[in-house]
C-alpha cells in the first residue's frame, strides 16, 4: 500500500493549481488597461462556459444565445432602476426569468435539426432585438427603447453591486468562472453528462435506450440559460450601460459562440482557452487599429475559426491540454519524480 | 392611407422579385447539397463590390460586367466547396455526428469575407448612377414611380429562375444535380462523380447570385453590411418557399418584398423586418417543408 504524500496529491491537479493561483494573482501587477482586458476574458470565459453547456455538451448550434445574456442584463438593471432592488438579488430574478424564456424557446425549437435551430436562433435574437430597439414600453415599463439602460453612477456602492475598483469586479468575474467550470465538471461527470453525451452522439440510438430527449436537452438548456443571465447582470453593472443593439446583437452571440467552438466545445476548459486566446486579440486590435481598420477582430476570428474547424474540430482545447501535460511531466521530472505518468481526466 | 398601402403592393412585388432572385442560388445549393451556406450574403456582396469596381474603374455596366462576374464567382463557388467543404464532408461520412462543422466554416467564411470588405472598404454607402438606376419608370401621371432597375430585377429574378430550371431538368448536368440531391449514394453507384457535382451545383449558386448581385447593385447601396442582411433574409425566403424549390424561392421572396413594403406603411421598417423573422420561425416550426419544398 503506498502511501499518499504531498506529491501524490498534486500528481493530477498541478495545473489546476497552478492556474488557480494566476487567476488569483493575475490582476495585480497591472493597470486598469490590463485589468479590463483580463476581465473581458473573463466575462466571454463565463458566457461560453454557460453557452457550452447547451450547446457543446448536448450538440445544437445557438448562435442568439446573446438573447438571455441581454435579458439578465434588462431585468436586473430595471428592477435597479424602477424598483431599487439591489441587482445582487435581481440578477437571480433576472436569472430565473431568463431560464423560463430559455426552457419556453427550447421547447418548440429542439426538434429542429441543426442548420435550423442555428437559423431560428438567429431569428429569435434579431426579433428580441428589433424590438427592444423600437419600444419604448414593456407593460408600462420603462425600457427606454434605443437609449440603452444607464446604471446610476454614485461611485462605490457594494450592496448595489457597484464598485470604483476594477479588481474588485475582477474577482467577483472569477468567482463566476469557477462556479461555472465546477458545474460543467459537475455536469459532465454525472449521469445528466453521459445522457448529454449520448444525444449528443446519436440522438436515435440514445431514445431507444429510454433516454427522453426533450427533457435533457431542456434541463441543459434552463441550466445554460440561468447561467448566462449573470453574465448579462455582470455587464450592466461593469459597464453602467446596456444598450440593446450590443446586448442582443448577433455579434455578441456569434462572438461568444465562436470563443466556446474555436476553444472546445463539450469540455470543460475549452471556453476557458477560447477567451483566453481569443479576447486579447480582441481588445488589443481595438486599441491599436481602433476605428481606423474596422471590423479586424471578427475578420480574425472568422478565420480563425475556418482554421480550426479545418484543423482542428475539437477545438484548442486537447492541443492546450497536451501541452499542459507535457508541462507538468516536465516539472515533475527536474524534480526527480518524473516516472509516474500523470493521469488527468480527460476534461 | 388606402392608396399608399395600395401602391406599395406593386412595390413589394418588385422587390420581391429581386429578393428572390437572390434566393435562388442558396435555394439550389441547399436543395442540392444540403449544406447550409452562411457564406451566400456575402458572396452577394463581393459580387456587388466586384461591379462596382468594373464600373467605377472602367466604366463597364453591371449588366454588360455579367459576363466577366458570374463565371468568375461561379469558379470561387466550385473552390469553395472543393477546397473548404470536400474535406470536411469526407471526414464526416466516416462519423455518425451530424455534419456541423460545414455549417460552421461557412459561418467562418461569412464573417471572415464580410469583415474583410470592411476592413477595406469601411462602412460607407456607395452608390452605382448608372443608366439603369437613374431611369425612373412612371406610371398615371407620377402615382407610381420606380427606378427602372428595380423593374429589370424583377423580369431577371423570372429569367434566372427559368435558365436555373432549364438547367436542372433539362440537361445531362442537371439529370446529375438531381440524382445527386436525391441520393448521394446512389449517385456514386451510378458513376456520377458526387463531389464534382456539389462543386457545379455551389458555383451555380454562385454564380446566379452574382447575377442577382448586379440587379441589386443599381438600386441598393453597396456596402459591406449588405452581407448578412441579404445572406440572413435569404434563408427566411428560402425557408419559407422551401428549400430546394425553385419557384418556391420566387414566391418567397414576394411574400417577404410584400411584408415589408406595405407592413412599412403601418410601422417602421426594422419593425416590419420583426415581422419576416416570426414568419421565418413559426413557417420552421409548423410547416418546415416551406410552401412549396419538396425536401
Amino acid at each position: 500500500m503506498k502511501s499518499k504524500t504531498a506529491g501524490d496529491f498534486l500528481q493530477n491537479k498541478l495545473f489546476l493549481i497552478v492556474g488557480a493561483v494566476l487567476l488569483l494573482v493575475a490582476p495585480l501587477p497591472f493597470g486598469t488597461y490590463e485589468q479590463n482586458i483580463l476581465i473581458m476574458v473573463l466575462f466571454y470565459a463565463y458566457a461560453a462556459i454557460a453557452w457550452n453547456l447547451v450547446c457543446g455538451f448536448v450538440g445544437v448550434l445557438s448562435l442568439g444565445h446573446a438573447v438571455f445574456v441581454g435579458l439578465g442584463a434588462y431585468i436586473s438593471t430595471l428592477l435597479l432602476i424602477h424598483a431599487n432592488l439591489s441587482p445582487w438579488i435581481g440578477m437571480f430574478i433576472g436569472a430565473a426569468i431568463t431560464c423560463m424564456c430559455g426552457v419556453l424557446v427550447g421547447y418548440p425549437c429542439f426538434r429542429l435539426k441543426g442548420p435550423y435551430f442555428a437559423l431560428t436562433t438567429i431569428a429569435l435574437g434579431e426579433i428580441v432585438r428589433i424590438w427592444v430597439l423600437n419600444n419604448e414600453y414593456f407593460f408600462g415599463i420603462d425600457i427606454k427603447g434605443s437609449m440603452g439602460l444607464l446604471l446610476p453612477q454614485t461611485g462605490f456602492q457594494p450592496l448595489a453591486f457597484e464598485f470604483a475598483n476594477k479588481t474588485t469586479y475582477y474577482y467577483i468575474m472569477a468567482c463566476f468562472v469557477v462556479i461555472g467550470l465546477i458545474v460543467s465538471y459537475r455536469i459532465k461527470t454525472t449521469k445528466l453528462g453521459y445522457y448529454l453525451t449520448a444525444i449528443k452522439s446519436d440522438p436515435d440510438a440514445a431514445e431507444s435506450l429510454g433516454i427522453p430527449l426533450a427533457r435533457y436537452k431542456l434541463i441543459a438548456m434552463a441550466i445554460s440559460t440561468f447561467m448566462i443571465a449573470f453574465a448579462g447582470t455582470f455587464y450592466a453593472q461593469y459597464y453602467r450601460y446596456v444598450g440593446p443593439d450590443r446586448i442582443f446583437g448577433g455579434d455578441l452571440s456569434v462572438q461568444i459562440a465562436l470563443i466556446a467552438l474555436i476553444g472546445g466545445q463539450g469540455t470543460v476548459f475549452g471556453p476557458l482557452f477560447g477567451a483566453i486566446l481569443l479576447v486579447p486579440i480582441s481588445e488589443l486590435l481595438s486599441e491599436y487599429f481602433g476605428g481606423k481598420v474596422p471590423g479586424l477582430h471578427l475578420f480574425i476570428y472568422g478565420v480563425i475559426m475556418m482554421f480550426v474547424v479545418f484543423f482542428m474540430p475539437n477545438g484548442i482545447h486537447d492541443y492546450v491540454m497536451r501541452f499542459l501535460k507535457w508541462l507538468e511531466r516536465g516539472f515533475w521530472k527536474m524534480l526527480g519524480k518524473g516516472n509516474k505518468k500523470p493521469e488527468t481526466a480527460n476534461l | 392611407m388606402l392608396q399608399s398601402i395600395l401602391i406599395s403592393i406593386p412595390h413589394g412585388i418588385l422587390l420581391g422579385g429581386a429578393y428572390g432572385a437572390i434566393a435562388l442560388g442558396l435555394s439550389v445549393i441547399f436543395g442540392v447539397t444540403r449544406i447550409v451556406n452562411f457564406a451566400h450574403g456575402s458572396l452577394l456582396m463581393v459580387s456587388v463590390f466586384a461591379y462596382y469596381g468594373l464600373y467605377e474603374l472602367w466604366g463597364i455596366d453591371p449588366y454588360m460586367g455579367i459576363v466577366i462576374v458570374a463565371p468568375i464567382m461561379f469558379m470561387v463557388g466550385y473552390v469553395i466547396l472543393t477546397v473548404l467543404i470536400k474535406p470536411l464532408i469526407i471526414r464526416e461520412r466516416a462519423s455518425v455526428v451530424e455534419p456541423t462543422s460545414v455549417m460552421l466554416i461557412t459561418i467562418g467564411l461569412w464573417y471572415a469575407l464580410d469583415n474583410l470588405f470592411m476592413m477595406i472598404f469601411g462602412s460607407n454607402y456607395r452608390t452605382l448612377d448608372t443608366k439603369a438606376s437613374q431611369t425612373n419608370i412612371v406610371l398615371g401621371d407620377a402615382t407610381f414611380v420606380t427606378q427602372l432597375s428595380r423593374v429589370i430585377a424583377f423580369v431577371a429574378s423570372f429569367v434566372l429562375a427559368g435558365l436555373l430550371w432549364f438547367i436542372t431538368n433539362k440537361t445531362e448536368l442537371g439529370k446529375r444535380i438531381r440524382a445527386v440531391s436525391q441520393n448521394r449514394d446512389a449517385a456514386a453507384l451510378c458513376g456520377v462523380d458526387v463531389y464534382k457535382t456539389y462543386g457545379i451545383a455551389f458555383g451555380l449558386g454562385a454564380a446566379a447570385v452574382s447575377i442577382a448581385a448586379a440587379c441589386l447593385s443599381q438600386f441598393y447601396f453597396v456596402q459591406p453590411q449588405i452581407g448578412s442582411t441579404f445572406g440572413t433574409k435569404s434563408f427566411l425566403i428560402v425557408v419559407l418557399g422551401g428549400l430546394g424549390s425553385i419557384p418556391g424561392a420566387l414566391l418567397g421572396g414576394f411574400i417577404f418584398g410584400l411584408i415589408e413594403s406595405v407592413g412599412a406603411q403601418f410601422i417602421t421598417t426594422t419593425s416590419a423586418s420583426m415581422l419576416s423573422f416570426l414568419l421565418f420561425i413559426i413557417v420552421l416550426v409548423v410547416r418546415p417543408k416551406g410552401l412549396m419544398g419538396k425536401l
